[in-house]
């Protein structure tokens, strides 16, 4: 008997979000009665097809534990089941809730990297030995390595995850000998996810060519996943009720990392924006901001929490301006609050008004990076492209949010070179000087640039816009390589037969060489409220630096063949060009001539090492070749 | 007995620095009551890759057998370093005819201490587990891996020549037979303990010795840089150290190698970080179509360079150091007094800075008088400078800023031109001496520093030759040795 035909209902849409349980914080926070409630959060995913692992379009979760020679079976979050029951429950003993909630929480965060940027996210390239492939999707290793180490490996594109019996004499809120997971505290796969992205966008800010560009990078990633924090209304409900609308208090929102400081011993947590555990009384104390605590700060993690408290202190300016209205609602006008609780209706107007801006900064942030120079960043050079994108997203500062972000960084200490004030005009990055722009508009057409934008949105396919920025980073290149290279100087490059001879010459040509780096759109608010689309070019170029003054010199010169070089002097220039009117906005270069960056980039490679026994051993980590720089950066 | 060629001022003591490499050997003549010296001698090794070291150390050692007449008064063995102890294997025979009356070594060696025997035994595991990653590494045939092995084998070295990936686990590593070596040549042998002393030198006039350190407390032993509040562990404990080594020796076993102990299966166990039901074996792995795809490359996409196999044994450089600083911190650390004068001659071992800062702690009542380490400091005329004279091995606030004599002279047993040499990680070999540490000791002592790989100092442009000339008398500079008179 042929099968009865079925009734076919009218087709459904796929869900917009997957919704899957993680931790807020970490699982340590489970065992302590005020934090227990707030711990468990579930995140809503962006909807994607899924296939066990999980893999995804952006991620593959691959479980390998190498030091216990085993694997781990692939969680797969389309059974059924688990799709019913908002994936699995947060366990620690079972690896598959490991897989879940490292793809929820890197998803969340690639999300919030799309949403500031307007665009999809790409990885960086495969490395030169894969010949700059296309690489879809990062590799996430929930339990790749036995001990406190959690890193990002640009090699192999990938974040690995370590776990670690908690020390059984101090294990601080951790069962003794009971093992620690990284991949389960959420700021830490917040905080590796980020570098990846950033590496994706600016492969040349792992270089350590001067004392901020390390920093940045982990600066970046723990403001990244602090703030990921405050976009949780649940969580943040509560920490406002119980420090009484005073996010200032020691919280565990502004804490990173906690699990680990307390698992290895050392009091509260790792890397605390906003103050410190005294070791003596174990009390937490403020850190109050002082501008000369950045000349001091050598080290990565030390510079880097110097930025992450800027930022937090505007974050935490913009709010209070924010709710004050509220509290004088809610006092009668005195703007005291009375003892006891605050009212329910209020914490959550609070709440919201704190997620609200923490959004706002985070989006800030993330935006700034497509205006920062490709090479030789700083937090000054940071700072600047914070204030200029913030005002390319929304030109009137009526909440005063770039006034927040500069006097909070002007109290730590933070300045850009070479401004003449620290007003937000002066800062914002200007454009070419007037006698070369006829110059720009003659190589970059704004015809030419109508062709070599990708078509790349939130929903593009991105192999395809991977192939599109190369073809276009191809034709750009061709432009500037054209007869006469007129543009190098405008852009900080040296293109003409004169440039120093220790930058590589073409073979074919005979000329130096350079790079287009990326090519991408960019998406802002014009000053009559409409969208318009800006076009990102980064050019660059390298050049065989010498510790020796008198060799650099002999090799720029050509008296002597170019030998091995003591370390690579990088310079560029990031091109913000209106799509519409090919009207060149900013210039924001690095001058691959510049003798004195290249003497200050002389100066921190030769610097002091840090007399350490492992460089004792193994060498200044500055000048020494890492194939993982994270590796040892996040080693605790 | 043949007649001794050395021979002791008729006060104070001769120093004589042997010049076998980056590796220490003191041999002090003191006068006696009968006729012949009273020696003492500190540590006897020479680091592992030295050209000819063996043959350096032989030749030191038969020399030793010379000028003694065939006896040692005392024989100090400092810590278990090779660059310490390596005669003791390298130039056993010639020890064999020498005459020894008593071994002195830390209380870290005696085996009836309980606290000792833990940090010995912590220390053969973690010494098998690191042999065996520096095995696996290089056998991974991945560039990166042999890069980090060979970073960590001149680390190692310090422990003797490990051989093969069972870290010599038969008879002991070469280390270990050297301590035993001397340790087995005391009849009995005196476990030293800080705070002991002043102890007398049987036979010898005029000196005496304040034992200083390895410190009792384990915050001040365990680590150079101890953090606060951590306590004693047992010997095999689960933490994030012990947990690395598991998992290394237990990978070893599962490939054939060498059997673990109980004790390290029990650890190994507690170390999984899953119950058995979620552990999926390699062989498993290798038939399932997710990670053959994934992980072994058998799909279409190449992720053979995305595999991590042996990434987590990077971790083992950070343990070795910890594992080198813990041991230099076990050194038996020595203050030898004159008595008339109160002259100090300082004979740190390679203390870290966890062992000097315990002496802080120690005090003694010597003839009715309390001594403390800062007046002992503030005597020091002599000072063999620790770790040759890395960063970490000299304190400074509380250790050299309080060596105020003016007459203050440094022996440094270091081969800057062998510490400097390419070595696997570090292409520009160890910062052995320590440039900020060697020009403050030249400030300090005004220029009087002896170098075993530079000789006798040159006369620095402000001292005056006259003054010069009485330090360059007290000195004998010959090819094998330097030496130096410290007058009573």
């Amino acid at each position: 008997m042929p099968a009865k035909p079925r009734i076919a209902p009218p087709a459904k849409r796929p869900p917009s979000s997957r919704s899957l349980r993680a931790f807020a914080f970490d699982p340590s926070f489970n065992w302590q009665l005020d934090t227990a409630v707030i711990n468990q959060l579930t995140l809503q995913v962006p909807w994607e097809d899924l296939r066990p692992g999980p893999v995804g379009e952006y991620l593959e979760v691959v479980d390998v534990d190498p030091a216990s020679g085993c694997f781990y079976a692939p969680v797969d979050l389309n059974d059924p089941h688990l799709l019913a029951m908002d994936g699995l429950d947060p366990a620690e003993g079972d690896p598959q809730f490991h897989q879940q909630m490292v793809y929820a929480v890197a998803m969340t965060t690639i999300r919030n990297f799309e949403r500031a940027l307007g665009r999809r996210v790409l990885w960086s390239d495969a490395g030169e030995e894969k010949g700059y492939e296309f690489v879809r999707r990062l590799r996430v290793y929930p339990h790749a390595l036995r001990e406190a180490n959690a890193f990002y490996s640009p090699r192999k594109k990938a974040l690995l995850f370590g776990y670690f019996p908690a020390s059984t004499s101090d294990p601080g809120h951790n069962l003794p000998g009971g093992t620690v997971f990284a991949c389960l505290s959420h700021d830490i796969v917040a905080h590796e996810t980020t570098h990846a992205l950033l590496d994706g966008l600016h492969r040349r800010f792992i270089e350590p060519s001067n004392g901020d560009t390390l920093a940045l990078h982990e600066a970046f990633a723990d403001i990244v996943a602090l703030f990921q924090h405050f976009t949780f209304p649940a969580v943040l409900r509560q920490q406002i009720a119980r420090t009484r609308g005073d996010l200032a208090a020691q919280n565990e929102l502004a804490s990173l990392a906690h699990q680990f400081g307390q698992a290895i011993g050392s009091y509260g947590a790792l890397r605390d924006a906003l103050g410190t555990v005294d070791p003596q009384t174990k009390k937490w104390m403020p850190k109050e901001p002082n501008p000369a605590d950045i000349q001091t700060a050598d080290e990565p993690h030390a510079r880097g929490a110097i930025l992450v408290a800027a930022v937090f202190d505007a974050f935490l300016a913009i709010y209070k301006s924010r709710v004050a209205d509220l509290l004088r609602i809610a006092t009668g006008g005195t703007g005291v609050l009375p003892q006891g609780a605050i009212h329910p209706d209020l914490a959550e107007r609070m709440a919201r008004e704190a997620s609200h801006t923490a959004g706002h900064i985070l989006d800030m942030c993330i935006r700034a990076l497509d205006y920062c120079p490709p090479v030789d960043v700083d937090f000054g050079d940071y700072l600047r492209a914070l204030v200029t994108a913030d005002r390319d997203l929304v030109p009137d500062d009526d909440r005063r949010y770039r006034i927040s972000v500069i006097e909070a960084f002007r109290r730590r200490g933070i300045y850009p070179r070479g401004v003449r004030s620290l007003s937000a005009e002066s800062l914002c990055w200007a454009g070419p000087e007037p006698e070369d722009l006829p110059k720009f508009q003659r190589l970059l057409p704004k015809a030419g640039l109508q062709t070599v934008r990708p078509d790349w949105s939130l929903t593009s396919d991105r192999r395809r816009v991977w192939e599109e920025t190369r073809a276009g980073a191809a034709r750009i290149h061709d432009w500037l390589a054209g007869p006469g290279r007129p543009l190098g100087r405008c852009v900080g490059l040296a293109l003409e037969a004169k440039a120093p001879l220790s930058i590589d010459r073409s073979k074919k040509t005979g000329l130096p060489k350079f790079e287009v780096h990326s090519v991408r759109p960019a998406r802002r608010i014009g000053p009559d409220g409409d969208s318009r689309m800006d076009l990102v070019i980064e050019v660059t170029q390298k050049r065989r630096g010498y510790l020796d003054t008198s060799l650099q010199a002999d090799v720029d010169r050509g008296r002597v063949e170019p030998l091995e070089p003591d370390f690579w002097f990088r310079g560029g220039c990031t091109i913000l060009i209106d799509l519409d009117s090919g009207e060149v906005r900013y210039a924001i270069g690095k001058g691959i001539t510049g003798a004195a960056r290249l003497e200050s980039q002389r100066r921190f490679l030769s610097g002091d090492s840090d007399g350490s026994l492992a460089a004792t051993y193994f060498g200044d980590p500055r000048v020494r070749e890492d194939a993982e720089p994270f590796a040892i950066l996040h080693r605790f | 007995m043949a007649a001794p060629t050395m021979n002791a001022p008729a006060s104070g003591v001769t120093v004589r620095m042997y010049r076998q490499g980056l590796g220490d050997c003191f041999l002090l003549a003191f006068p006696a009551a009968g006729e012949r010296p009273f020696f003492l001698l500190i540590d006897c090794g020479v680091l592992l890759g030295t050209p000819q070291g063996s043959e350096k150390v032989r030749q030191v050692a038969e020399h030793i057998l010379e000028s003694t007449g065939g006896r040692l008064d005392v024989l100090v063995a400092t810590h278990q370093h090779w660059d310490h102890l390596s005669g003791f294997e390298q130039a056993r025979d010639v020890f064999d005819r020498l005459q020894i009356g008593e071994v002195w070594v830390a209380w870290t060696e005696d085996p009836e201490d309980p606290v000792a025997s833990g940090l010995r035994r912590q220390r053969e595991t973690a010494l098998r587990a690191l042999a065996g990653t520096v095995a696996r590494l290089r056998a991974s045939g991945d560039e990166d891996s042999a890069r980090t092995a060979e970073g960590l084998a001149p680390i190692l070295g310090f422990f003797g020549d490990l051989g093969a990936a069972d870290g010599g686990a038969a008879g002991g590593s070469a280390i270990v037979r050297a301590m035993k070596y001397v340790v087995g040549r005391g009849k009995p042998p005196r476990y030293r303990t800080p705070g002991e002393g002043p102890l007398p030198l049987p036979g010898a006039a005029g000196a005496r010795v304040y034992v200083l350190g390895p410190p009792k407390e384990m915050e001040f032993l365990k680590r150079s840089n101890p953090r606060s509040g951590e306590a004693y562990e047992a010997a095999l404990a689960v933490n994030e150290e012990t947990s690395f080594f598991a998992a290394v020796l237990g990978a070893h076993a599962r490939e054939g190698g060498p059997a673990m102990s109980p004790e390290e299966r029990a650890l190994a166990n507690l170390c999984f970080p899953f119950d058995k039901v979620y552990r999926v074996p390699v062989e498993a792995a290798q038939e399932d179509l997710f990670f053959q795809e994934s992980y072994f490359g058998a799909g279409k996409d190449d992720v053979a360079w995305r595999r991590i196999d042996a990434d987590w044994l990077s971790s083992a450089g950070g343990l070795a150091l910890q594992l080198d600083s813990n041991t230099n911190n076990t050194s038996l650390a020595l203050a030898v007094e004159l008595v008339p004068s109160g002259k100090v001659l300082l004979f740190p071992g390679d203390a870290q800075a966890g062992n000097w800062r315990s002496w802080r702690n120690l005090g003694w009542t010597v003839d009715g008088a309390a001594v403390t380490i800062d007046d002992l400091l503030r005597r020091t005329v002599l000072y063999k400078v620790g770790h040759h004279a890395s960063h970490n091995a000299t304190l400074r606030e509380q250790g050299l800023e309080r060596m105020e004599n003016p007459d203050l002279v440094a022996m440094i047993p270091v081969d800057e031109e062998m510490a400097h040499k390419p070595k696997g990680g570090s292409p520009k070999g160890w910062d052995m001496p320590f440039p900020p540490l060697l020009k403050r000791l030249e400030e300090k002592t005004a220029g009087r520093v002896i170098r075993v790989d530079q000789g006798l100092p040159k006369r620095p442009g402000k001292v005056p030759a006259s003054e010069w000339k009485t330090f360059e008398e007290r000195c004998v500079e010959e090819d094998l040795y330097l030496e130096i008179t410290v007058a009573g």
